[in-house]
C-alpha cells in the first residue's frame, strides 16, 4: 500500500463526505461552501491520477468562478423567509439514488477488468502490457504518462482542434444567451422584489 | 385530305379568340362577338371543299389508288379511310398506351360537308336572331366550340377520341340550352339534357371498357379486325354492342332516354336548329354507323337498333300530334326521324339510314330556322320571351306577311313528308326498301303509319300557323304575357334592342326577319330540295358508292311499289291535315274528347315524365336517403367518432403526467436511463447501435 | 496504485449524491450545484478510463476538461435562466415554477 494509494482513498472520502454534506445541509450557503470543498478536493484527485493540467483548470474554474457564481446567485436570490430545503417527496429520490448506486457498483465489481487492455490512439503508440497485466490492473507511475500542460496543449491543438473550436463557439454562444436572458427590463423591474435592476435601464 | 384537322383546330381557336378577346363591346347591335366565329366556320367550310375535292380524286371509289404514301387500312365499312394522323401517343398507365388516332373516309367527309354547311349558315342566322343579346359573345364562344367537338368526334379514328369528342358535344349542349339560364325552367331543361346524356354515355363507356378489356386497344379497326376473327366472345360482342348503342340511344333521344329533346328547346333557336336536330343528335346515329361492324356481328344487338328505332319513331309522331308549342312539335319530329335513322341501321340498311342523316339534316335545319323566324315575328307582337309566341294557335294567317318563311318551311314540310321529288321522298324511300328487302315487314308497316303521321302533323302546323284568321290579333287582345317568371329583373336578363315594351307591334302584326335571317332560310332550302338527287337507285347513286357497308349495294331501280305506298302514306297525311285544319269538315276537338285517355296520354307525353320523375323521387332519393343515414349513424358514429373519443379520454388521463415540476421530470429522465442500462445489461452479447 | 474499479465507484457515488441532490432540492440554485457535482463525477470517471485504456493519449484527461467547460457554460446560462424566473416571479422556488402543469 503505497503513499498514493491511501492519499487517494482518504481524499475520495473526503470529497463523498462534502458532497453528502451540499446535498443534505439546510443552509444554501453552508451548500456552496461545501460544493468549493468537493471540487477542490476532486482537483486533488487529478492531481493524484497524474494529469496535474487538469486539477489546475478544475480549481482554476470550478472553484475560482463557478463556485463564486453560485454565491452571487445564491445572494441575489435571497429567501424572504427561511425556505425548506427538500421536496415532499425526498425519499423517493434517496431511494432512486441507492439503487441506482447499487446498479452502477454492481456493473463495475461485476466487470472483467483483466481483459481490458489499453489501446493506441491518436497521439502515439502506447506500451501494450496486456500480458504483464495482474489480475486487478494498476496503473503504475511508469506506465500512465504524465499530462502536463505542453502535452494538453499539443493535443488539443492537433488531435482535438475541431472540438477545442466548437468548445470556444459554444462558450461564446452561453456568455451572449446570458446576457440576452439575464437582461433587465422593465416589466420585471415591477415584478422584483425588492431587488434593484441593473443599471442598464429598459430594453434597447 | 391531309388538313382536314384544321376544321376542328380553326373553331376551337375561334372559341378561344372569342372567349379572351370578344366580350361584348360595341353597342347593342353590334355584331362583333360573332366575327371569329363566323370566320372560323367558313374556314372549315373551304377545309371541307378542299377535303372533298382531293377525296373525289384519290379516295376510293371515286379516286385512284393513295398515292400520298399514307397507307389505306382495311376500312371498317368497306370503304376506304385516308389517316391523318396514326398513333398520336396521349399517355400511358401501366402497361397500357392511350393513343389518339384521326381519319378521314366518305362518311367523315359527308358529316364535315353538312356540319360546316349548315353551321356557316345558322351562325349567319344567329347574329340576326341573337343581336342585342346580353352575351352575344359567349353565345358564338360555345357555338364555335361544338363546331370543334363535333369535327373531332366524326375525324376520330379511336373510340377513346370519339368519346372525347362525345362529352364536349354534350356539354357544349348543355351551355347553349341553358343559355338563358336566368330562368328556372332553362336550367333544367339544360340540367335534364346532360343528365339524360349522361345515363347513355355511362353504357357507352363501359361498352368500350369491355372492347378494351377484350380487345386490348380502342382503335377502330383493330376492334373490328378482332371481331372479324372471331377471337371476341360472340357474348361480348352482343353485350358491348347493346352498352354502345346506349350511347346512341341517349344522344340521338331515342326511347326511353327521348325525354330530353323536347325540353332543349329551351334554347334558342340556332341551337335548336344546329345543335338538336341536324348534328348533334345525328351524332348517335353516325356512332351507329361508325361502330356497324360491332353491331352487325350480333343478330341481337341488330334487333335491339331496329326495335328501339321503329319504337322510337311511332312514339313520337303520335305525340306530335297533339302539340301545341311550333318548337316542341319539330323537336318530336326530329325525335321522329331519328327513330326512322336507326330502324334503318337496325334492319340493315346502312346506306339508307346514313343518307336519312343527310337528307334530314337539311330540312330539318330549315324547319327549326323558319320556326325560330315565325317566333321572331310574334315576339314583336307578343312581347320578348313571351310563351305565347310559341303556339301555333296564337299565330294565324303569316303566309301573307312573311313570304319567305311561309315558302320556305312549306318545302321542308314536303320534304319532310316524303313527297317526290324532294330530298326526304328519296331516302325515306330507301329506308322502306330496306326494311322490305330484309324482310321486316312489322318495321315497314309501322314506318308507314309513321309517315302518314308525319305528314298530318307537319301540315296540320302549316295550317294552323300560316293560314286562316289573324288569330294573334285576338289573343294579344285578350290575354296577358305569360313569362313564367314574374321578377322585374327577369326583364334586365334579356334585355333586347331597347324595347323592353310588349305587344309594340300589335297593330301592324308579324313582320318578315331581316335578311340576315332569311337569306340562311333560302339557301338551306336548296339541299333540303336537292339533297336526295344524290342517291337515286339505279340513275344517279355515288352517295351510295361511297357510303356503305360491306359490298357496294347497287340497287337495279326504283321499288315502284313501295315509292307509291310511301308517297301515298304522305299524301293521305296531307290530305287529314287538309281537311282537319284548313276546310275544317272534320272537329278535332270532338275527336279529342271522344277518347279523353288518349288524348291526354299523348298530351302529356305518355307520362313518362312523371315516371322518371316518381321514380328519382322514390327509388334514387330513397336509396340516397338510406345511404346518407347509413352513413352518418353506422360508419361515423362508430368508426370516427368512437376511436376519436378514446384518443380525447386518453389524453385526459395522460395529461396528469405532465406535473410541471422540473424534479419530476429529471426523474422521469433518470428512470429511463436507468431502464436502458438494465436492458443493456440484460443482454450482454447483443451490439446496441445508437445511430 | 489504485484499481481502476475503485475509481469508478467513487464517481459513482458522487454522481450519485448528484442525482439526488437534483431530485430532492427545491432551491433551483441548489438544483444546479448538484447538477454541478453529477457533471464533476462524470470528469473523474473519464480520467480513470483514460489511464486505464489511453494511458499515452490522454484522451479521457481532453475530455474531462472539455465536461468542465461546458458545465461552467451551462452553469452560466442555468443561473442566467433562475435569474430571470426570480425576477418575474420573486421565488427561486422550483415547486412554483409550474404554469405547465395540467
Amino acid at each position: 500500500m503505497d503513499l498514493g494509494a491511501v492519499a487517494f482513498y482518504v481524499v475520495a472520502t473526503a470529497t463523498v463526505v462534502a458532497s453528502l454534506g451540499v446535498v443534505l445541509t439546510r443552509s444554501a450557503v453552508y451548500s456552496a461552501l461545501l460544493l468549493i470543498a468537493s471540487l477542490a478536493l476532486t482537483g486533488f484527485v487529478y492531481l493524484l491520477m497524474l494529469s496535474d493540467f487538469l486539477a489546475l483548470v478544475q480549481i482554476l474554474v470550478y472553484v475560482g468562478t463557478v463556485s463564486i457564481l453560485l454565491l452571487f446567485a445564491l445572494m441575489l436570490t435571497r429567501p424572504r423567509e427561511l425556505q425548506v430545503m427538500n421536496h415532499r417527496g425526498w425519499p423517493l429520490a434517496a431511494g432512486g439514488s441507492v439503487v441506482a448506486l447499487v446498479a452502477l457498483v454492481w456493473t463495475t465489481v461485476g466487470t472483467n477488468w483483466a481483459a481490458l487492455t489499453p489501446r493506441v490512439t491518436a497521439t502515439g503508440p502506447t506500451v501494450s502490457t496486456s500480458s504483464s497485466v495482474s489480475s486487478s490492473a494498476r496503473f503504475a507511475a511508469e506506465e500512465v504518462r504524465r499530462f502536463g500542460p505542453e502535452e494538453i496543449g499539443t493535443a488539443l491543438f492537433t488531435v482535438w482542434a475541431v472540438p477545442f473550436e466548437i468548445a470556444s463557439v459554444v462558450l461564446l454562444i452561453a456568455l451572449i444567451g446570458s446576457l440576452l436572458i439575464a437582461r433587465a427590463t422593465d416589466l420585471e423591474d415591477e415584478a422584483a422584489t425588492g431587488t434593484v435592476a441593473g443599471a442598464e435601464g429598459g430594453s434597447a | 385530305m391531309d388538313y382536314a384537322w384544321l376544321a376542328p383546330v380553326l373553331c376551337a381557336g375561334a372559341f378561344l379568340l372569342n372567349v379572351l378577346f370578344s366580350r361584348q363591346r360595341g353597342g347593342r347591335r353590334s355584331l362583333f362577338g360573332g366575327f371569329f366565329a363566323v370566320g372560323a366556320i367558313l374556314g372549315c367550310c373551304l377545309v371541307f371543299l378542299s377535303v372533298f375535292s382531293d377525296a373525289l380524286a384519290n379516295l376510293a371509289p371515286f379516286g385512284g389508288g393513295e398515292s400520298h404514301g399514307a397507307t389505306t387500312p382495311a376500312s371498317k365499312n368497306g370503304s376506304a379511310a385516308h389517316l391523318l394522323f396514326d398513333k398520336v401517343p396521349w399517355f400511358t398507365v401501366g402497361d397500357y398506351k392511350l393513343w389518339l388516332t384521326m381519319s378521314v373516309d366518305w362518311l367523315s367527309i359527308m358529316m364535315l360537308g353538312v356540319v360546316s354547311f349548315l353551321a356557316s349558315l345558322i351562325q349567319i342566322y344567329g347574329l340576326g336572331y341573337m343581336m342585342g343579346d346580353n352575351r352575344f359573345w359567349w353565345f358564338f364562344s360555345v357555338m364555335s366550340l361544338f363546331c370543334a367537338a363535333m369535327f373531332t368526334l366524326v375525324l376520330a379514328y379511336d373510340f377513346l377520341f370519339l368519346y372525347m369528342a362525345w362529352e364536349l358535344v354534350g356539354l357544349c349542349s348543355f351551355l347553349l340550352i341553358g343559355f338563358w339560364h336566368e330562368e328556372r325552367d332553362n336550367a333544367e331543361a339544360a340540367k335534364k339534357a346532360f343528365i339524360t346524356t349522361r345515363i347513355g354515355d355511362v353504357g357507352f363507356f363501359i361498352g368500350l371498357a369491355v372492347l378494351f378489356l377484350n380487345t386490348g386497344t380502342f382503335r377502330m379497326d383493330e376492334i373490328f379486325a378482332e371481331i372479324e376473327r372471331g377471337r371476341v366472345d360472340p357474348t361480348i360482342v352482343t353485350v358491348a354492342g347493346i352498352l354502345v348503342f346506349m350511347g346512341a340511344v341517349g344522344k340521338s333521344g331515342q326511347v326511353p332516354l327521348h325525354v330530353w329533346l323536347p325540353d332543349a328547346m329551351a334554347g334558342p333557336t340556332p341551337v335548336s336548329a344546329l345543335v338538336h336536330s341536324a348534328t348533334m343528335v345525328a351524332a348517335g346515329v353516325f356512332l351507329v354507323a361508325r361502330a356497324y361492324p360491332l353491331f352487325a356481328a350480333s343478330d341481337v344487338t341488330m334487333a335491339v337498333i331496329a326495335t328501339v328505332g321503329t319504337i322510337t319513331a311511332i312514339f313520337a309522331a303520335t305525340i306530335a300530334l297533339t302539340q301545341r308549342e311550333i318548337k316542341k312539335i319539330l323537336a318530336y319530329s326530329t325525335v321522329s326521324q331519328l327513330g326512322y335513322m336507326i330502324a334503318a341501321l337496325g334492319v340493315g340498311a346502312y346506306t339508307a339510314g346514313i343518307f336519312h342523316l343527310f337528307t334530314h339534316a337539311f330540312f330539318k335545319a330549315l324547319l327549326f330556322l323558319c320556326a325560330g323566324s315565325m317566333i321572331h315575328a310574334m315576339e314583336g307582337v307578343y312581347g320578348h320571351h313571351d310563351k305565347r309566341a310559341n303556339d301555333i294557335f296564337n299565330m294565324g294567317g303569316l303566309r301573307k306577311r312573311m313570304p319567305i318563311t311561309f315558302w320556305t318551311f312549306l318545302i321542308a314540310a314536303l320534304s319532310l313528308a316524303g313527297i317526290p321529288p324532294l330530298a326526304g321522298f328519296w331516302s325515306k324511300d330507301e329506308i322502306l326498301v330496306g326494311a322490305a328487302e330484309t324482310g321486316n315487314w312489322l318495321v315497314l308497316g309501322v314506318l308507314l303509319v309513321t309517315a302518314f303521321l308525319t305528314a298530318f302533323y307537319m301540315f296540320r302546323a302549316i295550317y294552323v300557323a300560316f293560314f286562316g284568321a289573324d288569330r294573334w290579333r285576338i289573343v294579344a287582345a285578350t290575354t296577358t304575357s305569360s313569362h313564367e317568371i314574374q321578377p322585374a329583373d327577369v326583364h334586365e336578363a334579356f334585355p333586347k334592342t331597347g324595347d323592353a315594351h310588349a305587344g309594340h307591334g300589335a297593330h301592324d302584326g308579324p313582320r318578315e326577319s331581316p335578311w340576315l335571317m332569311a337569306l340562311p332560310l333560302v339557301l338551306i332550302a336548296i339541299p333540303a330540295i336537292a339533297a336526295g338527287w344524290l342517291n337515286i337507285p339505279g340513275v344517279y347513286a355515288p352517295f351510295g358508292e361511297a357510303i356503305h357497308f360491306g359490298d357496294a349495294h347497287h340497287a337495279t331501280g326504283i321499288n315502284w311499289p313501295l315509292a307509291i305506298a310511301g308517297t301515298l302514306a304522305g299524301l293521305l297525311g296531307i290530305g287529314l291535315a287538309t281537311i282537319t285544319y284548313w276546310r275544317p269538315l272534320i272537329d278535332p276537338s270532338a275527336i279529342a274528347s271522344q277518347a279523353p285517355p288518349a288524348y291526354n296520354a299523348l298530351l302529356n307525353k305518355y307520362y313518362v315524365d312523371e315516371a322518371y320523375q316518381w321514380i328519382i323521387d322514390r327509388i334514387v332519393l330513397g336509396l340516397a336517403g338510406l345511404a346518407a343515414t347509413f352513413d352518418r349513424k353506422v360508419i361515423n358514429d362508430n368508426v370516427i367518432d368512437r376511436p376519436s373519443s378514446w384518443t380525447v379520454a386518453a389524453g385526459d388521463k395522460l395529461r396528469y403526467l405532465e406535473t410541471g415540476r422540473v424534479y419530476h421530470y429529471a426523474f422521469a429522465f433518470i428512470v429511463g436511463i436507468g431502464m436502458i442500462g438494465v436492458v443493456m445489461a440484460a443482454f450482454p452479447n447483443v451490439q446496441f447501435s445508437f445511430w | 496504485m489504485v484499481p481502476t474499479e475503485h475509481v469508478l465507484v467513487f464517481s459513482a457515488i458522487l454522481f450519485c449524491i448528484g442525482m439526488y441532490g437534483v431530485m430532492a432540492r427545491r432551491n433551483g440554485v441548489l438544483v444546479l450545484m448538484a447538477i454541478e457535482l453529477m457533471l464533476n463525477a462524470v470528469a473523474v470517471n473519464l480520467v480513470a478510463f483514460s489511464n486505464r485504456i489511453d494511458p499515452q493519449g490522454g484522451s479521457g484527461i481532453i475530455f474531462a476538461i472539455f465536461v468542465i467547460t461546458i458545465a461552467a457554460a451551462e452553469l452560466g446560462l442555468g443561473l442566467a435562466i433562475v435569474l430571470r424566473v426570480y425576477r418575474m416571479r420573486g421565488s427561486v422556488n422550483v415547486d412554483e415554477a409550474d404554469l405547465m402543469r395540467w
